[in-house]
């Protein structure tokens, strides 16, 4: 049995979630691993302080989570197992959960919900699709940087990016295989475009694109929600939806909606909750409100803890290794981070639990950006790192005592 | 050790058929019927005029996995529930709902064991996951094939059985199912290239194969592997009136080897009546009666708003009509196969719901052997899983069935042959077709009876001659014989098991992924090699799951 071709080590750096072989060179990857290094040195260089110290904070935000009655339970979860334990504190604490970048996956989310639509998964539509039509512009690749490769079979396909598109963007795909054609586009009324392209059928097609689409076997749409800068992503979302399953009653077309890690969390919460996340908990029975119970307004109602009676709190969850969003940190409530950076100008009510990271240092299960693959990561096996507990070991120490 | 005693109990699992109060002892884990007289007994209830059964065995429920969390995400506008300390008791919340409140209502009905019917293989993984989520119930699934490009392909090429058995050893390994499903042999696919209907003698729009290929290759490698459950068939044209002959030749396909027919309600349908749609129950039950080795599930419609969701992508796209309310989510998946997820209102006053209600009745009543026929909603595409003391209340009570029937819309009244069905269900035929039955179908020898030795999942219920109120409110429920459950309130969590098949192979299987040959053609079809998506045993340990393994007794 060839042992080592079991478990693949697996990039966990975006929702590629590549497996790593001499030939997957990637930037984002490279970036991040340095920085990681960084990071987990310094916090190695102090493990002992941090050590010792871990057990008066653990005790702390144990004491803090007791006394609260208004807690917000918020962060960036990247994988199933923070997820799962974040859900089981804030049910414990009768809490609000919610992610802090969470508005582009909702508003996905609600389209969905209003819509539903047509979508394929990544592996299908690379084997099957003989048309791409990318929408969007060049953050796209920023967030994902091998997603052109990822998608390419290996022979030439046609590919139309539709948007706004840099050369330097339009040459990543021609790179990867594909013979891209770039149409400089509004993306707010692209939809409506689509639309309008494809309105008259096969027969008497007036557009160029439209019999591109028409003719194709089948068309792939490939977008990235996070990524769109349109105004109503979720308005967007359901024009384009609509505009699917009505091709789809003569020929077969469907959408690639591509999400980043967090979209691990809103499957993670659905399947424990029913719901995809913006709910309180009130005797352990989750209640949803999407416009309520959104973790950035909650915060916005609580300016200043000192002067608000209901105890506030928040616990701050993050799988991620970007620094703490500045919005958050100006939010005067006491905190209980558990990251692997530390919160800047804490206030003496501020507690930091100190994690590693996700997918590098400690194992994770987290969704491809299709949402079909569920992959189980382990630790970077050639990183000299320290050992540091992970959030949900965190959480699971703050469960023991609640 | 820790013994528990039932006292003055009547059994009732379906083998033991006596009426006389007996004792019944849990030691540890495992039952028994007696123990040494110097035993100490920790716990002793005496349980006059109750029923005990062993714990209830769902063969086929869509619990975990990709499109059952689409379609709780699908039905946001759910009721609160009341946050008494009793909220399952309240209705349920949305037609699928959330992992705990699934477990809960499972538990609640005396249900101990479920399967999940359609994991892909890339999706294995989540399927899992969610059912290891699912708290109280031991889980288990059917990894979904026959719409997989790679076995088509293996197919359309003639590269032999053993060939074909070696990728089918492999799929059932990766993703630790315990048996192999197939969904409308080919038909997904096919509607991957615009092909709209798929007939079992017909041929793959891209490809020299028909679904009677696809059926009798992985009917084939089931039995050569040794699985412990059968070919678990989807047939082709769910749903479509006239549907009885393509089901029929489905069965013909397979050639005499074992087959599970799932959901069957939905696929006995004739073309004739008032309405082009009538009962062709009375067909598929007689094929049941003469074929010892046909097993099905029904699949029973019962009234109410449900979703209905399914890999068979073309026949739920053809439906997209129906959808109430109108939305509706469809996916092509990864090669592999789809799914499609409507909501679905069955209405009573309906002639085509009506007549559906009527035939799932039908084939209970008309089938003579209830080990070889399980009671299923298909949940939650006939209706939630929750409404099972209301069916088996219809199965038990004529007079009950009948003032329902008799609401129905009047053609249905008119055309339907179930007043003159005046079976009524006992007490040990339930048992069968709830407990033994299905455990003997997946090979659990442990499980779905009350015998010595086997596993204590006990339930006791208080009889009652309403079964409804019975099957709904159990007295007790023991899990591996620690009490979880009593008087519908919840008291402990218990260990959870993982149920795989157990074909004496899985190293050899899992070498396929390492042969240079299939891992190069997996990574050509995917862009990724065989083991991202294999799931190691480990992880099962992980996870805090003990596995165990289900073997096939001729």
């Amino acid at each position: 049995m060839n042992e080592p071709n079991r478990r693949p080590e697996i990039c966990s750096f975006c929702s590629l979630l590549c497996e790593l072989t001499p030939e997957v060179s990637c930037s984002k990857r490279i970036a991040s691993l340095s920085q990681v290094s960084r990071r987990h040195g310094s916090l190695g260089q102090s493990e002992a302080a941090v050590d010792g110290s871990a057990e008066r904070a653990a005790q702390r935000a144990i004491r803090q989570i007791g006394n609260a009655t208004d807690v917000l339970i918020t962060g960036r979860f990247r994988c199933v197992d923070s997820t799962r334990s974040a859900v089981e504190l804030a049910q414990r604490c009768s809490a609000v959960i919610d992610p802090w970048d969470s508005d582009q996956a909702m508003h996905a989310i609600a389209s969905l919900q209003r819509s539903g639509g047509y979508s394929v998964s990544l592996g299908e539509a690379r084997d099957r699709s003989d048309l791409w039509i990318v929408i969007g512009q060049d953050r796209m690749l920023d967030h994902t940087p091998l997603l052109p490769q990822a998608i390419q079979r290996g022979e030439i396909v046609p590919l139309l990016l539709l948007g706004k598109w840099s050369d330097s963007s339009i040459r990543q795909w021609q790179q990867a295989g594909f013979e891209a054609l770039c149409i400089d586009a509004h993306l707010e009324d692209l939809p409506r475009c689509l639309s309008q392209a494809t309105r008259l059928g096969a027969d008497h097609c007036d557009s160029q694109l439209g019999r591109w689409i028409l003719q194709s076997t089948y068309s792939t749409v490939l977008f990235a929600p996070a990524t769109l800068e349109v105004a109503q992503v979720d308005l967007w979302m359901d024009m384009l939806s609509q505009w699917i399953l009505r091709q789809n009653q003569t020929h077969r077309i469907a959408t690639l909606s591509w999400g980043g890690l967090e979209s691990t969390f809103h499957q993670t919460c659905t399947w424990l909750t029913g719901f995809p996340g913006r709910i309180r908990f009130d005797k352990k029975v989750p209640g949803y409100d999407p416009g309520h119970y959104r973790a950035q307004s909650w915060c916005d109602r609580r300016p200043n803890a000192t002067s608000d009676p209901s105890r506030p709190l928040v616990v701050w969850v993050d799988d991620s290794i970007e620094p703490v969003p500045e919005e958050f940190l100006r939010v005067e409530v006491p905190k209980i981070s558990i990251s692997s950076i530390p919160i800047a100008n804490p206030t003496a009510q501020d507690v930091w639990l100190p994690s590693g990271i996700a997918g590098v240092s400690s194992a994770m299960k987290a969704f491809r950006g299709d949402q079909t693959i569920l992959a189980n990561i382990q630790p970077a096996s050639n990183q000299n790192l320290p050992k540091l507990r992970s959030p949900s070991d965190w959480i699971g120490r703050l469960l023991q005592c609640k | 050790m820790q013994v528990t005693r039932l006292r003055n109990v009547r059994i009732v699992d379906g083998i033991h058929a006596s009426s006389k109060p007996t004792d019944l002892y849990i030691v540890d884990q495992t039952l028994a019927r007696n123990v040494p007289a110097e035993t100490k007994i920790n716990h002793d209830y005496d349980l006059q005029d109750h029923v005990v059964m062993a714990g209830g065995i769902d063969i086929h429920t869509h619990i975990g996995g990709g499109k059952v969390n689409l379609a709780r995400l699908l039905w946001p506008d759910r009721k609160a529930r009341s946050s008494d300390e009793k909220p399952w008791l309240g209705p349920l919340s949305a037609p699928v709902p959330s992992t705990w409140e699934t477990g809960q209502r499972y538990l609640q009905m005396g249900y101990t064991t479920c399967f999940e019917p359609a994991m892909l293989a890339a999706n294995a993984r989540q399927s899992h996951i969610e059912m290891r989520d699912t708290p109280w119930l031991d889980t288990g699934g059917y990894v979904v094939l026959g719409n997989d490009r790679m076995l088509l392909n293996m197919i359309a090429q003639r590269s032999g059985q053993d060939a074909i058995n070696d990728y089918v050893a492999w799929m059932v390994a990766s993703s630790a199912a315990m048996a192999i499903k197939v969904v409308n042999a080919g038909g997904i696919d096919a509607f991957k290239y615009n092909q709209r209907q798929l007939n079992v003698d017909e041929a793959h729009p891209e490809l020299p194969v028909t679904p009677r290929d696809i059926l009798w290759s992985l009917a084939t490698a089931a039995e050569e592997l040794g699985l412990a459950h059968p070919l678990h068939v989807h047939c082709s044209n769910l749903g479509t009136p006239g549907n009885i002959v393509s089901t029929l030749a489905t069965l013909d396909a397979i050639e005499g080897r074992r087959i599970h027919l799932t959901h069957a309600q939905y696929h006995c349908y004739g073309n004739q009546g008032p309405h082009g749609f009538s009962s062709e129950a009375s067909k598929l039950a007689d094929r049941v009666n003469s074929s010892s080795h046909l097993s099905i599930d029904v699949g029973q419609v019962l009234f109410g708003q449900t979703i209905t969701l399914s890999a068979d992508t073309m026949h739920q796209f053809a439906n997209r009509k129906l959808a109430s309310p109108r939305k509706q989510i469809f996916q092509d998946l990864e090669c592999q196969a789809g799914c499609g997820l409507l909501p679905f209102r069955y209405q009573e006053g309906q002639y085509v719901h009506g007549l559906q209600w009527a035939i799932g009745l039908e084939l209970f009543l008309r089938i003579q052997d209830p080990t070889r026929v399980f009671l299923t909603t298909d949940h939650p595409n006939g209706g939630p899983f929750t409404g099972y003391p209301h069916l088996i209340r219809l199965l038990m009570d004529y007079d009950f069935r009948m003032s329902i029937f008799d609401r129905l819309h009047p053609d249905v009244q008119k055309t339907s042959s179930l007043p003159s069905l005046k079976r009524e269900y006992r007490l040990d035929e339930i048992a069968a077709m709830t407990r033994l039955g299905p455990a003997r179908a997946l090979g659990l020898q442990s499980r779905g009876n009350l015998n010595p030795g086997s596993l204590a999942d006990v339930v006791v219920y208080r009889n009652d001659t309403n079964a409804e109120t019975m099957f709904s409110s159990p007295v007790m429920v023991f899990r591996k014989g620690r009490m979880v459950l009593k008087e519908g309130v919840f008291l402990e969590d218990c260990n959870k098991t993982v149920l795989v098949s157990d074909f004496q192979a899985r190293q050899e299987a899992l070498e396929w992924g390492n042969r240079p040959a299939n891992a190069q053609r997996w990574q050509k079809q995917y862009g990724y090699s065989p083991w991202l998506t294999a799931i190691d045993p480990e992880e099962f340990a992980d996870e805090g799951l003990s596995v165990e393994h289900a073997h096939w007794h001729d």
